[in-house]
């Protein structure tokens, strides 16, 4: 690759990419995100690679792409210009789209998308209702370019917002367009990035440095993953207009190591960003230097706190300090520093291209522009969704999200990971923006989104919240390590049956004293899962502790199984099924569980043809 | 130095900017409890039993007064009801780690601590002294936190035997609630809680053991040109010799200046 020495080159080179793109076919796109290699999408590729190349048409490419986003129905693929978008294709399936669908324009409707309710066959991805509600600003990229080739991010305008900055602004004036945005944090706290850029900027001590925060960890969240394993490019490009604005010359990305492909992609973006000159020395001929380090983390949930991922790329232990002194005026190195999350850097481009005003026009009052969850639970069409600030909470679990599975009732959903609260369904008309989830002792975190169906019970969802941050608390303040394992145990007791109605308020109690008493925001959210749903379902917490009842039939101390002998005609699948052998009865007669030796795993309660098996 | 006005428990008062709350509320014998806090050691912020309650700008915040600097006018209470309970329940969960011990005993008692959680046994409050004072104050580094979360301890190196350890005793000495002895067995020096294992020099004068050999290497390597051999006497010796050498001094009319 040649180095792109000034505005010129680069936009002769856009104007050569465009030329080739014009004279492109039809184009199939193949999601390669993790998730999707996961389900098969990388033999699809292989093999459409293959067939297209004995076609011998150069009008016809295969481009493996980010995500699309509809992870349910994995791996899928898309076929441009008209966008057909075919569900759950298998490498068998590849000979016929070739010759149908590519030679000679037919829809196979086998493979497109079915309503479920109205089982219309729905075969452009525009027309999808799990994409009508969604408005892509970060992830308008993902399946139209290859995150391995930085042509494909310049050919659709990539890298022209850092020119633009670099020549034809102050960094005054960026950080003045990024407040009037109102681009809030997507990390979780929702600080004001413009803001966060100007104390930075006007901070005392050189060097400065930015840093990009991609250390997701929340349960069930992959917005960070996916912005960078589609678009890299644009997190890179955000970082050098942001280091441009607080006048940094280094900066890091700091990803987890259980990421290897999107490190695997910013490693190779970063490569690409050197060779032609975006990164490094003498900037496009601007007189500006930036290059990015990337440092791995182990893994660690708390090293997604900033001071704490500051610790961790200094080489220390992973532990938060006291923001007393801000991280805007002391952070790595106690140098000052702007750490930023992942989509929050991929924000920048679209507001320096398309002005302020565009971005602020989508949203809320108080949060602008878009943002991306990762829908998952029980919910019809999991994946990736990136909406308008705004939309309601019934948007996006029903038109979007398509409901609850299995026609089962919804009960609540959980958004901000485990420093997040549960919401029930009363407030599912909730605009979704900052302020309106804290309202309701939730928070947007960094966009995590579990449905929870009537199966679910909320002792157990605390508990289980609380059980993961038992260990990945950092461990050094006493509130939030011994906090949380106090509470714990009482939940535990609750789940088995051995709770007392005073654990309520003593639950209440410390987490009250968490909020106040802990060092950082992971102890002082901890209680969250706990209060919500101790606030919006009370009457499970007494059912379990004075009924000694789980009503969901998750608790396994508080549930037994027996066999109603109305029902029953000795079929004898259920005492097959059963690993322990706790099922007796002989063949046409009624049969009988055998309590003592019952684990409670509920396959005889799956199993059960005739609807036989009880669950108390 | 910029300074300026705060109200700490009612009482006016005009300090050096950037000092800490808890620095300000010793000198006015304000007493703030503190587990984790030594002067000698940057302050850590763990235990939070210094926390206070702050008044800024119209907002009220709990604030740990060992690390927090005051930078403008602010109102402190270092002893409210909140405070109170919120030392009472860090005090709790503590007697329910390790029970009662020490300093976390002493405080309990004049907090009157009732334990609903139960009196545990393990042996570390997760303080940091030991492993701040070896790396800030004597720079070896021989010991760390290890794991995390609950799961938190302190431990040298893949839990195995403190190698880098010299054997000053700092972190016993620091210890709050005793778990890190030293104990000395003729020749060896054997250190509890960090397992430290250290073979002793004699004293050049009684011939006791007394003094870990690391410990005299490391003092040379900081230091450098100094003979070793007054490092090779033991206290007791040393100060015998001190006096005889006084009492020579007085005998021969007080000469030495």
């Amino acid at each position: 690759m040649k180095k792109i020495n000034d505005i010129e080159e680069l936009k002769k080179l856009r104007e050569k990419l465009i030329k080739g793109k014009n004279k492109e076919g039809i184009v199939i796109s193949v999601c390669m995100e993790t998730g999707c290699i996961a389900s098969g999408s990388y033999e699809i590729y292989k093999e459409l690679l293959k067939e297209v190349k004995r076609l011998k048409d150069k009008k016809v490419k295969v481009l493996k792409t980010g995500c699309h986003g509809f992870s349910e129905v994995d791996p899928a693929i898309v076929i441009y210009p008209e966008k057909i978008f075919y569900i759950k294709v298998k490498v068998d399936d590849i000979d016929e789209i070739i010759e149908k669908t590519i030679q000679k324009r037919e829809i196979i409707e086998r493979l497109t998308y079915k309503d479920e309710t109205t089982g219309e066959i729905i075969p452009y991805l525009d027309q999808i209702p799990f994409y009508k509600k969604q408005k892509k600003l970060v992830l308008s990229l993902n399946g139209l370019i290859d995150p391995e080739d930085i042509n494909d991010y310049i050919l659709y305008g990539g890298y022209s917002a850092l020119s633009k900055v670099l020549f034809e602004m102050e960094p005054e004036e960026i950080i003045e367009e990024i407040k009037k945005s109102g681009l809030r944090g997507r990390g979780g706290g929702g600080f004001p990035t413009g803001k966060k850029w100007e104390y930075c900027r006007k901070a005392e001590g050189e060097p400065k440095y930015v840093i990009c925060n991609a250390d997701e960890g929340d349960p069930g969240a992959f917005m960070d993953r996916s912005v960078i394993e589609g678009n890299p490019h644009s997190v890179i490009e955000g970082m050098i207009i942001g280091a441009y604005a607080i006048g940094a010359n280094d900066g890091f990305v700091y990803i987890r190591h259980e990421y290897p492909l999107a490190l695997k992609r910013l490693s190779f973006a970063i490569q690409q960003a050197r060779e032609y000159g975006f990164l490094g020395e003498d900037i496009l001929g601007s007189g500006f230097s930036f290059d990015i380090d990337i440092v791995r983390g182990g893994g660690a949930f708390v090293c997604g706190e900033s001071t704490a991922l500051m610790a961790s790329i200094e080489g220390k232990v992973g532990e938060p300090r006291a923001k007393y002194i801000h991280t805007v005026e002391k952070g790595l190195y106690e140098k000052p520093t702007c750490l930023n999350n992942v989509e929050t850097w991929a924000n920048v481009p679209f507001i320096i291209n398309n002005g302020w005003e565009k971005f602020a026009e989508i949203g809320t009052d108080t949060s602008k522009g878009t943002k991306i969850f990762s829908l998952v639970g029980k919910v019809k069409n999991t994946g990736l969704v990136e909406v308008p600030m705004g939309i309601t909470l019934k948007e996006i679990i029903f038109d979007i999200g398509g409901g609850i599975k299995g026609n089962k009732k919804f009960k609540g959903v959980q958004t901000g990971g485990p420093s997040g609260g549960v919401i029930p369904e009363k407030y599912l008309d909730l605009p979704v923006d900052f302020d309106k989830l804290n309202e309701v002792g939730s928070m947007m975190g960094s966009g995590g989104m579990i449905v929870m169906d009537e199966d679910t019970c909320m002792v157990d969802v605390a508990r289980y919240f609380l059980n993961f941050l038992k260990e990945e608390s950092c461990g050094k303040c006493v509130p939030c390590r011994e906090g949380i394992n106090q509470m714990l145990s009482i939940l535990n007791r609750i789940t088995e049956g051995k709770g007392k109605i005073e654990d309520i308020e003593i639950l209440k109690e410390i987490s009250d004293f968490m909020q106040k008493a802990s060092l950082c925001a992971l102890g002082k959210t901890a209680p969250n899962p706990v209060l919500t749903t101790i606030e919006y379902f009370y009457d499970e917490y007494v059912a379990h502790i004075e009924k000694k009842k789980c009503y969901s039939g998750v608790c396994k101390d508080l549930i037994e199984y027996f066999i109603d002998p109305e029902k029953c005609t000795g079929c004898q699948l259920c005492a097959k099924n059963c690993p322990v052998s706790a099922i007796e009865g002989e063949r046409k007669k009624v049969h009988k569980i055998d309590i003592e030796k019952c684990i409670k795993c509920g396959i005889c309660f799956n199993v059960c043809k005739f609807n036989a098996v009880e669950r108390k | 130095m910029e300074n300026v006005e705060i109200i700490i428990d009612g009482v006016r008062k005009v300090v050096p900017k950037r000092i800490t709350i808890l620095k300000v509320a010793q000198e006015l014998k304000i007493e703030i409890p503190t587990l984790c806090y030594h002067p000698a050691i940057e302050p850590y912020g763990a235990c939070r039993l210094c926390t206070v309650e702050i008044e800024k700008n119209n907002r009220k915040m709990f604030v740990t007064s060992c690390n927090y600097p005051i930078e403008n006018e602010i109102k402190i209470e270092t002893n409210n009801e909140n405070v109170i309970k919120i030392r009472k329940l860090i005090l709790e969960l503590l007697i329910a780690k390790v029970g009662y011990k020490g300093k976390v005993k002493e405080i309990a008692e004049k907090y009157n601590v009732e334990p609903r959680f139960g009196v545990g046994d393990d042996d570390c409050i997760l303080c940091g002294l030991c492993v701040n004072v070896c790396k800030e104050i004597i720079g070896v580094n021989a010991i760390s936190f290890s794991s995390r979360g609950i799961n938190r301890d302190v431990s040298p190196p893949f839990g195995k035997e403190a190698v880098d350890c010299i054997g000053c005793g700092a972190c016993a000495f620091l210890c709050p609630i005793g778990t890190i002895k030293i104990e000395d067995l003729n020749e060896k020096r054997i250190i509890t809680k960090i397992n430290a294992n250290l073979e002793l020099e004699k004293c050049k004068i009684c011939g006791k053991y007394f003094v870990p050999k690391k410990f005299i290497e490391y003092i040379k390597n900081k230091i450098g040109n100094v003979e070793l051999d007054v490092f090779l006497i033991c206290d007791e010796c040393k100060g015998e010799n001190y006096i005889k050498r006084l009492a020579s001094f007085s005998l021969t009319g007080g000469k030495n200046e």
